[in-house]
Formats: structure tokens, sequence, C-alpha cells
């Protein structure tokens, strides 16, 4: 799968690239939403997996927009902090349903995600 | 003087006899040549002008001093005299000096008779001045009283008028008396001489002598005119037996006094008044002296006194309306009026207090020597002060009490008319007193009075209740037993400010009940004053905050778990953030584990990650831990470290930091609560800049310390937001008050307020809001050597809320 990786902290970029990468999944990461956007719409990215709070446009405007592009994309989002959550409520009432896994996540349940097990209902850690 | 004798032969018993007649009248007589030199002038007129008869014989009579009143009356004089020697009878109204030797104008009616010899020649000159001055002020007097009965009269119409306003008045409209109208408006002098046989002249009443007011008063020219007619002739009918019956006991020997009528030449009739004496001359004749006056004004007036007094008796009803006591006394201080509000004030009836000496009766105590005040009362007619009064009772009230001195016609003292209102107002005070006693009795503050010398001498049933010691127990104690001995200065310098008058509010300290418990109280301090305005000690009502400090540490407590709350948020990420990479990395570390290299990058990656969550833990344990006593801490640093966790947060926001820190600036502070108070700033400037911005934070020594000159540091925080709206500004630091109620306690800013007042430093605002200008600095300036040790409570001069603002408007 083709996926795109969205954290302005380079160190979880790197290592969720290396990971993925490693199951065999095509990842590449961006350190913002501007770029997640322009490099959304050259890549076209079967998954989307991005922090919130970051510099610039936060995650769930740039979800929201990448939504709009591309309708089959799936988007992961992931935060360690609780105002994501806010965040994603106000996403919500407006209609955009977004999965938001709590930092930090086990790998393992991450990929899961990824491959779309469970990654329809909300996920445990999301509280 | 044989010439007075209109051409009748002058032998020298006469003389004599017009001599005596001449000095015995108080009116002015002199003789003087046809051209007008002095040859005599009687004692009455001499006196008034201060002169000696030797000093002006001789002299011509118009450089006298009567008449160097001015140019024009010597001038008119002259003009008299030159008629006068021509035969012409002169008379006009003039003023000289005429009283108080030759001092005071006063108003004569004056005349000059030319007097013939039996040649027919003119040979003297008869000058005779009447004074009319009184009867002129009389007159006015008369009209000026006519119109204030009549002012009286409309006053009284309009009664409806605030009643208080019209006693105002009053006591003025009674400066002026009506006695004065009975005093006496004409002094006029009339002599007579009986026939040398008395029987003969109570037979027939011839007329010998006439002096000129005579003529005057019968309407005749002069007593050419009259003197030799029948007397009885110009008696009213009527009153002739009565005036014959009068004439005959003169001519036995007696004295004696008649008023009767007589009709003028000119038909006009006269009220007369004549005062008979025998004289017998030399010769052993019996003579009969009498002076007789007009005394018709006088009698007008009485009748015209008749309709004032009716008048003036509305008026002394209107006077019992009044609650003042007005009361009039004589000459002797002795009552001559007293109104129904002076028998309410003293309780003395109006027949009990008729004819006692006021100052007796009402044992005044003056204010000033009873000698001064007459004085005062004397030179300005007026007096007012506080007198001391006792009532019938025995019990004393003071009063304002205001004096008009009256003077008769002479301009004498006649009476004094004396207003008192009682400013002790005891019927009122009273029902104060009772007032207040309820009051302080079902308070809910105790309330309780000390000396200067912190003795008790009241204690109200909630102070009994508060501090469980009972009045009886408390006072004649010192105050200071509900005083915890570390707060024993406090009660110096209670004493101290009272001392000086000063009043002390919401003074929060700390009392010891018997129990032992400690009470937080809230004390309002005054001090108790005398008439006199001297201090004679302090009321002091203390409330009871314990309430209101359990609800405040409540708040205080909220405040502190919602900051650990938006803490505990802004850690999150940042320990969030490196276990995620630690996660990630160990998981990569399990996957490559053939790698040894692989693994041990991945390892050392992830210790790094560690570290960094190890540290934010460290900086963020200390936030909240704080000391139980004040440290030393540089505040550089401190902030250094705050920055470190809103570093994120600043930059998703797009603050740029700017720093201006003098590095080794110091405070000795309870560190944990400036950390709050910074850090509550820091997020409200955050706060303030949505759209980003940049954030100055300055730390500077400072040594203007509230004036006192003791060094502190000044931290300046100071923000590009939209600024703080004048109407917000003053509820910034009102617990509970927020602009953003998604995120804030509405606690920041009075949290930070009390931090600041604790240590006793100052925070400063200015904000302003024009665009493109705006933003908001705050500025907290905290002394290096701040309150040390135990937690001061918050003295009078340094309450809460002592928040400087400067709004700076373009």
């Amino acid at each position: 799968m083709k996926i795109l990786i969205v954290d302005d902290e380079p160190k979880i970029a790197h290592t969720l690239v290396d990971i993925l990468r490693g199951e065999g999944h095509d990842a590449i990461s961006v350190s913002n939403g501007t770029s997640a956007l322009e490099w959304a719409v050259k890549i076209v990215p079967d998954v989307v997996l991005s922090d919130v709070i970051m510099p610039g446009i936060n995650g769930i405007e740039a979800a929201k927009e990448i939504m709009r592009c591309l309708p089959n994309c799936r988007i992961i989002l992931f935060s360690g902090q609780a105002s994501s959550m806010d965040i994603l409520e106000q996403a919500r009432s407006e209609g955009y349903a977004f999965d938001l896994l709590a930092k930090p996540v086990n790998p393992e349940v991450l990929l899961s995600a990824i491959n779309g097990e469970g990654g329809e209902g909300p996920t445990p850690e999301t509280s | 003087m044989g010439g007075l004798l209109s051409g009748r032969s002058a032998d020298v018993e006469h003389e004599r006899l017009a001599a005596v007649i001449l000095d015995g009248m108080y009116q002015f007589v002199a003789l003087l040549t046809p051209t007008g030199d002095i040859l005599e002038v009687n004692r009455a007129a001499l006196d008034a002008a201060g002169q000696g008869i030797e000093e002006i014989r001789g002299k011509p009579f118009w450089t006298a001093r009567w008449w160097e009143i001015s140019k024009e009356t010597q001038e008119e004089l002259k003009a008299a005299i030159r008629r006068a020697a021509a035969g012409e009878f002169v008379r006009y109204a003039v003023e000289v000096y005429g009283e108080k030797s030759g001092l005071t104008p006063i108003t004569i009616d004056f005349s000059l008779q030319p007097i013939r010899g039996e040649s027919g020649e003119i040979e003297y000159l008869l000058p005779e001045g009447r004074n009319i001055t009184e009867r002129k002020q009389a007159e006015d007097e008369v009209a000026r009283q006519a119109q204030e009965l009549r002012l009286l009269n409309e006053r009284l119409k309009e009664l409806d008028r605030p009643k208080t306003q019209f006693f105002a008045n009053i006591s003025h409209e009674f400066r002026t008396p009506p006695t004065l109208m009975l005093g006496p408006l004409e002094h006029a002098l009339t002599a007579i001489d009986a026939d040398k046989q008395p029987e003969e002249a109570a037979a027939d009443g011839a007329l010998l002598h006439m002096n000129s007011a005579g003529p005057a008063m019968v309407g005749a020219e002069c007593a050419a005119m009259v003197v030799g007619k029948n007397v009885y002739d110009l008696i009213a009918p009527e009153h002739r037996e009565r005036f014959k019956e009068f004439n005959e006991r003169i001519c036995r020997g007696e004295t004696g006094t008649l008023e009767f009528d007589i009709v003028a030449l000119d038909g006009v009739r006269h009220h007369m008044e004549t005062h008979g004496a025998p004289l017998r001359n030399p010769d052993g004749e019996m003579v009969q002296l009498a002076t007789t006056r007009d005394v018709t004004a006088r009698k007008q007036a009485q009748e015209k006194l008749g309709e004032s007094l009716e008048k003036l008796s509305e008026q002394a009803q209107l006077l019992d309306l009044s609650s003042d006591a007005i009361l009039v006394r004589d000459q002797q201080d002795r009552v001559t009026y007293w109104n129904r509000g002076a028998t309410e004030i003293y309780g003395f009836t109006r027949e009990e207090a008729a004819g006692r000496v006021t100052h007796e009766l009402l044992r005044t105590e003056f204010p000033e020597p009873l000698e001064r005040i007459q004085e005062i009362l004397s030179r300005d007619g007026r007096w007012s002060g506080e007198l001391t009064h006792t009532r019938k009772d025995g019990g004393k009230i003071i009063v304002g009490s205001c004096w008009a001195l009256e003077r008769d016609a002479h301009g004498k003292p006649a009476r004094i008319l004396e207003t008192n209102s009682e400013i002790s107002q005891r019927k009122a005070a009273e029902d104060a007193r009772r007032r207040l006693a309820a009051i302080v009795e079902s308070s809910g503050d105790a309330i309780v009075s000390k000396d200067l010398h912190g003795i008790v001498k009241s204690w109200n049933p909630q102070a009994e209740r508060m501090f469980g010691y009972t009045a009886e127990e408390m006072i004649g104690q010192p105050i200071t037993i509900i005083v915890p001995p570390e707060f024993y200065s406090d009660e110096e310098m209670i004493l101290g400010k009272i001392k000086n008058g000063e009043t002390i509010d919401h003074f929060e300290t700390v009392r010891v009940a018997k129990s032992g418990e400690r009470i937080d109280v809230s004390l309002s301090i005054s001090p108790i004053k005398d008439e006199q305005g001297r201090i004679l000690g302090a009321a002091k009502i203390a409330r009871d905050i314990r309430e209101h400090k359990r609800i405040e540490r409540a708040l205080r407590t909220t405040e502190k778990l919602a900051a650990a709350g938006r803490l505990a948020a802004t850690v999150a990420h940042e320990i969030n953030n490196p276990l995620e990479a630690v996660t990630n990395l160990i998981y990569l570390a399990k996957r490559n584990l053939p790698n040894a290299d692989k693994v041990a990058a991945y390892l050392l990656s992830a210790s790094q990650e560690l570290d960094r969550v190890a540290h934010i833990t460290r900086q963020t344990l200390g936030f909240y831990r704080d000391t139980t006593s004040p440290i030393r801490m540089n505040l550089a640093n401190t902030i250094d470290d705050l920055l470190l966790l809103y570093e994120k947060r600043l930059e998703v926001r797009h603050i740029k930091i700017v720093k201006q820190f003098e590095r080794d600036a110091e405070v000795t502070a309870f560190a944990g609560e400036i950390r709050q108070a910074i850090s509550n700033l820091l997020t409200n400037s955050m706060d303030a800049m949505p759209a980003g911005g940049s954030l100055t934070i300055r730390v500077r020594k400072a040594h203007e310390w509230n004036n006192s000159g003791a060094p502190g540091v000044r931290i300046t925080i100071a923000d590009t937001g939209s600024g703080i709206t004048p109407q917000h500004r003053k509820n910034l630091f009102q617990p509970f008050f927020t602009t953003k109620p998604d995120v804030g306690t509405g606690l920041g800013l009075w949290i930070t307020q009390g931090i600041v007042d604790k240590h006793g430093g100052l925070l400063h605002l200015k904000s302003r809001t024009s665009i493109g200008t705006s933003g908001t600095a705050f500025s907290i300036l905290i002394p290096c050597n701040g309150k040390q040790g135990v937690e001061r409570r918050s003295l009078p001069g340094a309450s809460r809320g002592k928040v400087s603002t400067e709004v700076v408007a373009r």
C-alpha cells in the first residue's frame, strides 16, 4: 500500500517509514499539513497517517482536504494531546469520521489499522 | 437776657427766672446781636457743641462748632441772620453738630427771631434749635416697622413654606421691637409763666410768656401772637375744666402732670402733655412754670402700636409653633417673653419663667466670659454660640443660641431676643441611640469598642458568640486577650492609626477565641471622637471570615487542579511524542535483531528520547512541588524552564519569543507560586495571540520599589494581541472572570494577583486596543527580599486589588 506519513517530529516520521517499509508498504513522510496536501495529490496514497497538532495547517484540516480530493484514501490520525479530541469532535460534527490513535501507538496496532482490521470502528486507544 | 421777655421791663428777678427757664430747657437757645455776634448761649446748646461760652462770646454765631458741619450750612445761617436783622422770622430744618460735644450731627428745627427794643429797633436776634433727629428717626422707625409688619403678614399667609425657613427669619424681624414706638417721639418744650398773682392766673389764665416752641405748637408765627391772650381759649373746650383745676393745683404749690388737647390757631388739634411746678421768685411771689410738649405724635404712635401689638399677637402665636425656644429678656436679663418651644425644651412654663433672670433660671454655661459676649452683643447687635442649659428636670442640654440686641429710640440697649435651638436634640438622640443599640445588639458582626490603651469598653452579643468571652469577662480587659501573640504588633499599629484619627477598613487578620480556636476576621476600625473631636478610643467591627476564607481556599485549590490539568495536557504532548518514537525504535530493534549495528542505533536513539522524557518529567514534577518557605530563585532560569514547557504551543501558534533577561536577577520567594503567577501570565498572553505574534519577556532589576528604594525585580510579559477593552479591564482580577470559557477557569489573574500581594509585590497592567499597535503588557514587581517566614495577612494599605492599570489609548 502506498502510505503518506505526516508528523512534525522527524524521529517519529522516520521510524514509522522504516516500520511500514519493513512490512512491505510504500511509505514516505512529510513534516507538515501543507506538504501533506501537496504530496497526497502527487502520489495518491491509499492511506494517510497523520499527526493532529502541527504548525500551520493541522492534521484534521489537511485530512478534510485530502478526503475531498481523494475520496478513496483512508485517513488515520494519531495524536499525543487530549486537545486533539476536541478538534476531532468538531470534525465529526461537520460529518467527517476519522479514526484517532493515541500516541504512543503500538506499531502492531498501527499496522492492523492500516490493514483495515478494525479500522472501520473506533479503536480502543482513541479515548 | 431781658430781651427774652418780649419788650416787658427787664428787672433782675425776671432775668434770673428767664435764665432758669433757658438753662432748664433742653433745646438750644442763644442771644445774638443783630449782626450775628454771640451774646448768650444756654447750657444745652453749649454742652451739645462741647464749647464754653467764654470761647465763643462776641464771635460770629456761624463760626461756632454747631455750624462747622459744612460751608453751605454756615452760608445759609449768615443769610438767615441778615433776614432776621431785617425783621423777618426765619425758620428751617438743618443738620448741625449737636451731640456728643459737637461730634455727632443732629437735625434741628432752627428758628431765628428778631427781638425789638422799646424803641421798635431790632436789638437782639434769638436763635432756637429743637432736636428733631429722634422724631425723624422715630418716624422712620414707625414706617419701617409698618413695612416689617406688612411683610410679616405676607409671611403669615405663606405659612405653608418650610417652617424652619420662616423661623430663621423671625428673629431678624424681632430685632426692631415694637417698644421703639413707645419711645419719646418729640421733645417739645413750652414754658408758660403764670401771672404774678397765682389766683388771677388761675382765674383768667393770661399767658405771660411763651418760648419759641410754644407758638409753633399752637400754630402761631411768634410768641407775640399769643402772649397776653387767655390760655383757655387755646384749650379744647372739653378739657378746659380739667386744665383750670390743674392750674389751681399748681398755684397752691403742688406739682403735677396733665394731658389735654388744644385747638391751635390754625384749627389743628394737638395732644399736649404739661408738667407744672410752682416757683417762688425772690420777692416771694408765686409763679407757675409749666413745660408742655406736644405728644400728638406719641399718641399716634401708641395707637399704631396698638394695631401693631394686635398683629404681633398673631406673630406670637406663630412663635409658639416654633420648636425652638424663643425668649425675650430685658436689660436685667429678666424673661419678658417665653414661647411654647421654650417650655417644651426647658420644662418651665411661661408663668414660671416670666420675670426670672434667664441665666439663673437655666443655669447657663457660657462658651466665653459673659462680659465678652455682652461686648460683642453691644458692638454688633448680635451674638451666637453654643450654650449649655439646665432643664427644669435637671437634665443638661446644649443649645445653639442666637441673641439679638434691641435698642430703644435713644440707641440705648432695651432688650435681648434670644432663640435657642436644641443641638443635643435630646429626643432624636435618644431615638438614634436606641436604634443604634438595637443594631449593635443584633448585629451579625462582633462590635467592640476600646479606649486608646486597648481596654475593652463594650462587647456586643455577637462578640460573645464569636470569641466565646462574655461582656462581663471582657469589659475592662485588654483587647490583646483575643489577639494571637504574633499579631501583637498589629494591635500597636491599629492603636497608632486610631490615635491619628485614621480608620482601618477590611483589615484581615486572625483572632483567638476563648476555646483557643483561631478565627479569621476582617476588621473595620474607626476612631471614637467626643464633641470637641478628641479621640477617645476605637470602635471595632469584626467579621468572621472563616467561611469566606474556606471558599477562597477552595477556589485556589480548584485553580490549582485546573492548572495541573492544563499542565498535564501540555506535558502529555511533550512525553507522548518521545514515547511514540521510543515505541517505534524498540519495534524496529526487535525486527532487526540479527543486525547488531542497526539494533544499537535504534536503542541509542530510544535512549535519547527517554532522556528527553525524563527531563520533561523532572520539570513537571518541580512545577507544583512548592517549598514551605521562600527560597532564593533565579527568575530568568525559571522563565526558561516554563518556556520549555510551552515551546510546542508557541511554535504551533507562530508566537515569537523575545527574551530580554538580566540573568542574575534573583528574588527570595515561594518559587512554586511565582512560577504559577508567571505561567498564568504567559498562557494568557499566548491565548491573546491565536493568529501568532510576538511575546516579549523582560526581566529587569528594579530599584524604585514602592518609593522605598528597596531592590526588586520587574518581570514584564508583553504580547501583541488585541488588547483588553476598558470594560473587561475592571473585572480582570475578579475570580471567575474569563473571556475564554472553553479553556479558562477565570481564576488565573485572581490567583496571580493574590500571589503578587502575598509577596508584597505590585501587578501593573498596560493595554491598548488600537488596531495595529494593540497589545497587553503585564508587569510584576517582586521585592528581592519579600516577606519571609510566616505568611502575613494583607495589611491595610497593601490590600488586595491594588492594581494599577493604565489605559494607553490613541
